[in-house]
């Protein structure tokens, strides 16, 4: 895609997501929350495939917008009198807040716009060159790891590397970041066990409470 | 060009959930707040790894780890995962909340106070 229609594209996009996100802390019904919620997920989701991270915009979808958005969605039929929220007071908070908020934004805006990013690259061009970058690359026709001559452009193997993200990722997480898969793994099982732990109690007590009725 | 545009989209999602985090009540909002901002952070992350490619990642390049040129999309994958359990285990205890004291309100919420 052009650069500047990518541009645009991911402008529009971006208003989209930053509406369907204030819709979200302004809503006061909980659901239709939730709904916007997985709306701004969606263009998030939608900006990762725009730039080339198909698999994060995957695992955007799967587990954001499949998972979260729907289990608060759950919990909101689920927890009584949870559809209604109080909605946020006007005050002193109310404009304190909105205040730090806007002055976050206004500092990050004023970061990103002041600085060079493309001088960041041309730093570590040099670095590239030296290190041994060049003694392999992608084939892009056979699709698998080759060895290339150190004539080859760095963009072109990185542009290669950026393009076929899935296989790179794959083989990064089963090899150098093996440790760290298995971490989060026994995270994620620990969440799982804490939670259904949580809920088992409620389910328990909750019948014990009926047999006292009858 | 392109990445000044997703950095300020990602700062515009971030400042949105701390409005929110900061202001609201609900507990299920609040938790709302905290993904937008887990959201655009993994979103800033991923457009660091994609246009600005650093001297530090190309250092680790060697015959072993050649993938390193993406490790930003593996940090955004640990930073999913732990949101996903994060919220999973905060949406088990409104559930809790919910059934024990009948409240999703956080200033009902203060037994440990003082």
């Amino acid at each position: 895609m052009d650069n500047s229609l990518l541009d645009i594209f991911i402008i529009f996009v971006s208003i989209i997501g930053i509406a369907s996100a204030i819709y979200v802390v302004a809503q006061t019904n909980v659901f239709r929350a939730a709904i916007a919620l997985a709306l701004s997920f969606m263009t998030v989701a939608v900006v990762f495939f725009a730039i080339n991270a198909e698999f994060l915009g995957a695992v955007q979808i799967l587990v954001y917008i499949g998972a979260v958005s729907v289990l608060m969605a759950f919990s909101v039929l689920l927890v009584k009198d949870l559809q209604t929220a109080s909605s946020s007071t006007m005050g002193v908070k109310y404009i304190l807040s909105s205040l730090t908020s806007l002055l976050i934004f206004i500092v990050l805006v004023f970061v990103i716009v002041g600085t060079d990013w493309e001088k960041t690259h041309e730093i570590s061009d040099p670095i590239i060159n030296e290190i041994l970058f060049d003694k392999y690359a992608i084939d892009k026709e056979k699709g698998i790891i080759t060895t290339v001559s150190p004539e080859t452009n760095i963009s072109e193997v990185r542009d290669g590397l950026i393009n076929d993200s899935i296989i790179p990722i794959g083989s990064m997480l089963s090899t150098k970041y093996f440790i760290s898969l298995q971490i989060i793994g026994l995270i994620i099982v620990a969440c799982v066990i804490g939670s259904i732990a949580v809920t088992k109690n409620t389910i328990e007590n909750d019948e014990e409470g009926d047999i006292e009725a009858i | 060009m392109t990445l000044e545009i997703i950095l300020i989209f990602s700062s515009a999602l971030f400042s949105i959930g701390i409005f929110g985090l900061l202001t609201r009540k609900n507990i299920v909002i609040t938790l709302m707040s905290l993904e937008l901002i887990f959201n655009s952070v993994v979103l800033s992350v991923v457009a660091f790894n994609r246009y600005s490619m650093s001297s530090a990642a190309f250092n680790e390049i060697n015959v072993d780890n050649f993938f390193g040129v993406l490790s930003g999309n593996i940090l955004g994958i640990f930073i999913i995962c732990v949101a996903a359990g994060e919220t999973a285990l905060a949406l088990a205890m409104v559930l809790a909340l919910g059934k024990f004291k009948s409240t999703v309100e956080l200033s009902d919420l203060s037994e440990m106070k003082n």
